[in-house]
């Protein structure tokens, strides 16, 4: 199979191996080093996709992620992805494409018919026809047929079987953009001992130049390019980052860089990520990202065929692909002369040049070269019309001196409106934008963040200019990062070459119905962006919004500039004065996955394991998150269902013994002569009262009274206090006693210090915990020896091994119960010992849920569901733990009329008279009442309750301590539940506590 | 991601702090009105410009620390140990 | 080598897992005693306390470290410090040291078992940090015998270099161990790495 435009020698192309590929269907072949759309190209295919409103034919346009056409679907199954630029994908052996936004095919689209209809679809159609009438519906209604007729490509299906990983850097200087700028900048910064990031987006670096015809130091380019990238490479200071686009940048010179690891094969190789984001903190930026070519609107600009002038020199250059094999080009600048130097000495015809300037503008050096090759130009001239069907066939050339217009048959239109710096990451840094007459177009300014832009990024695009100017970036660039320049280097040089002025020519009028595109993607015409000036939209925002102007995945870098250049003239003011559309991240799309990097499926979020989690696993738990903890919920046995188990587990510890593992309680230590006051001052009730050796329940409030976490404190000796914390709360209330120590107290002499990490505890409940502690520890834990809220160390017999040990008499079943605290790695084997010696008294491990059931049972609450953060102490009934011996945070304002109203929510217990207790259920008298029904408080917590036989629930109720004994209707308009229930106290165990005393 | 200077351990990445309010709000004393409370419970000015902020070195030295930052720009003009006062006072 | 499953990236039987390449070493290194001291440092009580207990001068300078016999002083913030031991008698009795240390002026949290510590070996060492950690581990911005906190991925770390760069040991809090090795491991099999048996720390 033969590439039909393939030259036979030139570009970065290795023709000794062959690809073999596809698009829509068709085999092809390239070579590695091609694009996609290199490799096309090669094979004579322009037509490669349908445009998004008119779906008019449309076909390659720049050779770069400009490209606002040649948007393919790449077909690798899980691994598809819409909308890759066929310009930036680089060709691997089976690579399988198609084109988008087409039905049935690319060369007959039913779509086009919107093209015919035209008139019926101009700018804000969308907006001006489905808004009416009026009324939200009918908008939905319409969104859902234009959303499926709008849209490229499909979304993957399948999970993305790839990984993505996160690098984060730092560097004096980021150089992005490896071109000669960016080159020169690099290697001067580097010189001067600055440690230094290089990007580039395409596989090797060296830019537009790569290829070209020029000398550098005497040299050609590649030669050039490969001495400086050798060089760089060869210092330890340099990261060189080819494939990898700076996409985004953000406050304090942090730059967010996408490399592709892997697109440039059929899968990533084994453990490769496929991309890596990386996050990039520069000293200094210098941005050499070059500059990207516009293009000059006339009717029938789109035609598949029609390519910016650059685009069609790289190709020529950079990939050996004739795009054509009879050009015209149509310029305002000089830059086109090389573009049609280089396809005349590729073998492509250049039939003429149509430029808009007169005559005594082409004395530069490029137009005086075409014309000694014998290369006609038209001066003072322009395209009026294309003409064609799927491809350019001809072109009507005018005098713009007037006379009638002439055809030039060709299948290949080059354009150059001229260039526009991407500016695009200096806007997003905040820079600020300057507008060039002579260049047209908008140049870097001035910057708050450390950034320099250099070569023709900076407006400079003769190669001599750009050289120098990047390295004198470079050394500007290491100085402003503290790295003095060496004895001075000089810059790399090429040949002056003279240059003549631009001539700023947007569009070229047409007559009335033809289409003169400024946004290929979008389908923007010039009459579009006259529609939207006449309408009144003058703001550049508004008419971007209006006429979809520099939207979609291009963002408009080839139009924006014509766009705004044409609304500057509608509206009869400089270009200035309009200004642009605000820049913001990402330069060029961003895959999702790359961004999530490491934190997907099951890394979404870090988790937390107890020293007891492999047991709890070995021993059939089902692991429930708990914050970012996992925790056993219970432990079904063979064929037991997760609630059984509970209720068994739950009902073993009333009538036996239990063990639950209680690590993930929030712990910190407290020393300091001041501790006692300090615990005064964030707790409601007093602990200057509190014994060495002993514990004691408290209860934190906010600063606006409501009830914050609680837990118990003991103290360990004079000055060492622990405190606990709810597993949820634990980092909360490590930061609110730092804030106070720190900001509020500093006077206070206490040191505080999370030992969360430090103990493994669990909890031992029931009538036998003290028969199965009495057989491990080494001390009397008898009533008398140990009683209800005594604090001990001892040691834990585990096998041979004596664990030492913290011993807690505390209940939280209601039971008699202690917990022990042990160093976590010794964790494993506590909860190993403990359930040992239990096995006589018919321990069993229990987990959050048999807990939950135990605590509500005996009316505990619980930091969430009923200290929800709108409760007072005194609505969970513990208003007479609030001291009033002395102030605590949150205090002041507990006597708020709001707070101490007898109408308030209160904490009741619920009984279920029959059925269950809904969950989330809302307490009404009357559910059969019209509505609004009036809800007088809601359940905040409810259970089977096994040792009560009983559905059980506690409740936020108002004036709850009053109502004990009514009967309220629990009813969940979710669950279609009523449910009759019997308020009540919320302890339904042992109210009296004398089981945890015994 | 901004780039806080923690005055104990340097400049260190966001990620790495949490954020703490309001630094120039006043704690009353415990007796002080409830109106004065009121104030420094519930009432926080929203600045254009300027702003002194607590943020705690959460993943670094555990030590909160006051930071005005720029509320239009994400510039951090400066930042203290909380003793001590930004520079040029309160903004 | 021993027969490991160079695939089975989360592992901690020791092997070579990922890429071929054998630049990488990771290894658990064990910590016998940890202890935070914290108070004044302008006191030269407590830093006189310290140096009985540990017979280290605690590290003034933020970010560095001090080393005594079997002991590692780690500078954790103005007020704390923590003391690393791979062997139990280096630092004896901790109830006594408490209340020695709460004399004079200053606190002592038994942290021993908190903290579990990776020491991260070879050349790729500070790319494989640098997956998870913001922290710039540039010899000339983190040398020898320097100390940061900072985060590996979301979970929080601490970060030591107690020989020349590029090795690195890394400290997480327990409970995230197993999840903090897995990232290491998943940032490390592009390159190939070798897990070896722990060895204590320093
Ligand atoms: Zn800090």
């Amino acid at each position: 199979m033969t590439q039909s435009h393939r030259l036979a020698a030139g570009g970065i192309v290795d023709r000794s191996r062959t690809l073999d590929f596809s698009f829509d269907g068709a085999a092809y072949q390239g070579h590695p080093g091609d694009m996609l759309a290199s490799a096309l190209l090669a094979n004579g295919v322009h037509l490669v996709g349908r445009s998004f409103k008119y779906h008019r034919p449309r076909g390659i346009v720049t050779a770069g992620a400009d490209e606002p056409n040649a948007l393919v679907q790449l077909a690798r199954g899980a691994r598809t992805e819409p909308n890759t630029r066929a310009t930036q994908q680089e060709l691997y052996q089976g690579l399988a494409a198609a084109s988008q936004n087409r039905w049935p095919s690319l060369r007959f689209d039913v779509g086009a018919l919107n093209d015919v209809l035209s008139p019926l679809f101009p700018a804000g159609f969308y907006y001006k026809t489905f808004m009416w009438p009026p009324g939200p519906r009918w908008w939905l209604k319409y969104e859902h047929a234009i959303r499926r007729a709008a849209g490229l490509g499909h979304a993957p299906r399948n999970p993305d079987p790839d990984h993505y990983q996160h690098r984060h850097a730092h560097c004096d200087v980021l150089v992005i953009g490896g071109g000669p700028a960016g080159l020169a900048a690099a290697q001067s910064a580097a010189r001067c001992g600055a440690r230094v990031i290089l990007c580039d987006e395409n596989a090797a670096f060296g830019g537009s130049v790569r290829g070209a015809a020029d000398a550098i130091d005497g040299a050609p380019p590649a030669s050039w390019i490969a001495a400086c990238v050798d060089q760089l490479a060869a210092n330890g200071d340099v990261t060189l980052l080819p494939r990898t686009t700076a996409f985004g940048y953000y406050d304090q010179n942090l730059v967010g860089l996408i490399e592709r690891v892997a697109d440039h094969l059929p899968e990533p190789p084994p453990f490769t990520p496929r991309q890596r984001l990386w996050h990039v903190r520069a000293g200094i930026v210098v941005l050499a990202s070059g500059a990207l070519e516009r293009g000059i609107a006339y009717a029938g600009n789109d035609l598949p065929g029609t390519m910016l002038a650059g685009a069609a020199q790289a190709y020529v250059s950079r990939y050996g692909v004739k795009p054509g094999t009879r050009a015209v080009i149509f310029a305002n600048n000089d830059s086109a002369y090389g573009a049609a130097l280089q396809l005349h000495n590729a073998g492509v015809t250049v039939a003429a040049i149509a430029d808009a300037r007169p005559q005594a503008a082409l004395f530069g050096d490029h137009p005086q070269r075409a014309r000694a090759d014998g290369i006609p130009i038209l001066p003072g001239s322009a395209i009026v019309r294309a003409h064609g069907r799927l491809r350019v066939a001809g072109v009507d050339l005018v005098s713009l001196g007037g006379g009638a217009a002439r055809r030039i048959d060709c299948d290949l239109v080059c354009v150059s409106g001229g260039w526009n710096p991407a500016v695009h990451l200096y806007s997003q840094s905040r820079g600020k934008l300057r507008y060039d007459d002579a260049l047209a177009t908008f140049l870097p300014d001035v910057a708050p963040q450390a950034i320099v832009a250099a070569g023709a990024a900076n407006g400079k695009f003769d190669l001599g200019a750009i050289l120098s100017d990047g390295h004198a970036a470079g050394f500007v660039a290491a100085a402003r990062a503290g790295f003095a320049a060496p004895a001075r280097h000089a810059a790399p040089a090429a040949d002056a070459v003279s240059t003549g002025p631009l001539l700023p020519l947007w569009s070229v009028p047409a007559r009335r119905g033809a289409k003169c595109f400024v946004d290929w993607q979008n389908d923007v015409t010039v009459a579009d962006v006259a529609l939207a000036a006449r309408e009144g939209y003058r703001s550049v925002e508004h008419l971007k919004r209006y006429t979809t102007l520099g939207m979609g995945t291009d963002q408009g870098k080839t139009g924006n500039i014509v766009g705004l250049a044409l609304l500057a003239a509608e509206l009869g003011v400089a270009i200035p004065r309009v200004g642009t559309t605000t820049f913001r991240p990402p330069y060029t799309p961003v895959t999702l996955g790359t961004l999530a990097g490491h934190e997907a499926g099951a890394d979404l979020e870090p988790t937390r394991h107890s020293a007891m989690h492999d047991w709890h696993v070995e021993h059939g738990a089902r692991m429930l998150n708990a914050g970012l903890w996992k925790r056993p919920h219970s432990y079904p046995r063979p064929g037991e269902s997760e609630d059984d188990a509970a209720n068994r587990e739950a009902k073993n510890v009333r009538n036996r013994v239990g063990l639950v593992d209680v690590s993930t309680l929030g712990k910190i230590e407290l020393q300091g002569r001041d501790v006692a006051e300090f615990l005064n001052r964030v707790y409601i009730n007093r602990w200057d009262t509190l014994a060495v050796g002993r514990c004691r329940y408290g209860v934190m409030l906010r600063d606006d009274g409501m009830v914050f976490d609680d837990g118990t404190t003991s103290r360990l000796s004079a000055t060492h206090y622990l405190m606990t914390t709810t597993t949820l709360n634990a980092v909360n209330v490590m930061q609110h006693l730092e804030y106070l120590l720190q900001v509020e107290w500093p006077e206070l002499d206490v040191f505080a210090t999370s030992v969360t990490e430090q103990w493994a505890a669990a909890a031992l409940s029931g009538p036998m915990a003290r028969k199965v502690l009495a057989t491990v520890v080494s001390i009397d834990v008898s009533n008398a020896a140990f009683p209800f809220l005594a604090v001990g160390d001892c040691e834990l017999a585990a096998g041979k091994a004596r664990i030492p040990a913290r011993l807690f008499r505390m209940s939280y079943s209601g039971e008699l119960a202690y917990e022990i605290h042990v160093p976590v790695t010794h964790g494993r084997a506590m909860w190993e010992a403990v359930m040992a010696a239990g096995e006589p008294f018919g321990i069993m491990a229990y987990g959050t849920e048999a807990m939950s059931t135990l605590r509500i049972e005996k009316g505990h609450v619980v930091v969430g569901p009923e200290a929800d953060g709108r409760t007072t102490a005194d609505d969970l009934g513990m208003g007479k733990l609030v001291s009033s011996a002395k102030s605590c945070i949150g205090k002041p304002l507990l006597a708020r009329p709001a707070l101490t109203s007898p109408d308030r929510w209160q904490l009741v217990g619920l009984t279920a008279i029959d059925g269950m207790i809904p969950r989330g259920g809302k307490l009404v008298a009357d559910p059969g009442q019209a509505a609004p029904i009036p809800m007088l408080g809601h359940v905040s917590s409810w259970c089977w309750s096994p040792n009560l036989d009983a559905s059980i629930g506690l409740a936020l109720l108002e004036r709850g301590r009053a109502r004990h004994g009514e009967t309220l209707w629990a009813v969940s308009p979710l669950a279609d539940a009523r449910v009759r229930v019997r308020v009540g106290p919320p302890c339904f165990i042992d109210p009296e506590g004398e089981r945890l005393r015994v | 991601m901004l780039l806080i200077p923690c005055p104990w351990c340097g400049s260190r990445n966001q990620v790495e702090f949490t954020y703490g309010g309001d630094a120039t709000l006043k704690r009353p004393p415990p007796d002080a009105p409830v109106e004065a409370w009121y104030e420094f419970v519930y009432l926080r000015d929203n600045p254009c410009g300027p702003h002194d902020e607590l943020w705690l070195h959460s993943a670094g030295c555990r030590r909160w620390l006051k930071v005005r930052r720029d509320t239009r720009t994400h510039d951090i003009l400066a930042s203290a140990r909380p003793d001590q006062a930004l520079p040029g006072g309160e903004p | 080598m021993s027969e490991a499953d160079p695939t089975t990236i989360g592992s901690t039987a020791p092997g070579h897992y990922g890429s071929a390449s054998t630049a990488l070493f990771l290894r658990e290194a064990t910590i016998a005693t940890a202890w935070n001291v914290h108070g004044d440092a302008g006191s030269a009580s407590l830093r006189a306390e310290v140096q009985r207990i540990a017979r280290l001068v605690l590290p003034m300078a933020a970010n560095t470290t001090s080393k005594g016999e079997g002991v590692t002083a780690l500078w954790l913030g103005p007020q704390s410090w923590l003391l690393v031991a791979a062997d139990a008698a280096a630092l004896g009795d901790f109830a006594g040291a408490r209340d020695a240390v709460n004399a004079a002026g200053g606190a002592l949290f038994d942290v021993s078992a908190s903290r579990i510590a990776y020491a991260v070996d070879g050349a790729p060492a500070a790319a494989i940090m640098a997956a998870g950690c913001p922290l710039d581990f540039h010899p000339r911005h983190f040398g020898a015998g320097q100390c940061r906190q900072s985060l590996y991925g979301r979970v929080p770390a601490l970060f030591y270099r107690h020989r020349e760069p590029p090795d690195c040991t890394m400290l997480v809090a327990r409970s995230f161990a197993h999840d903090v090795w897995r990232s290491l491991c998943t940032a490390a099999a592009p390159c190939g790495y070798t897990v070896r048996a722990a060895a204590p720390f320093g």
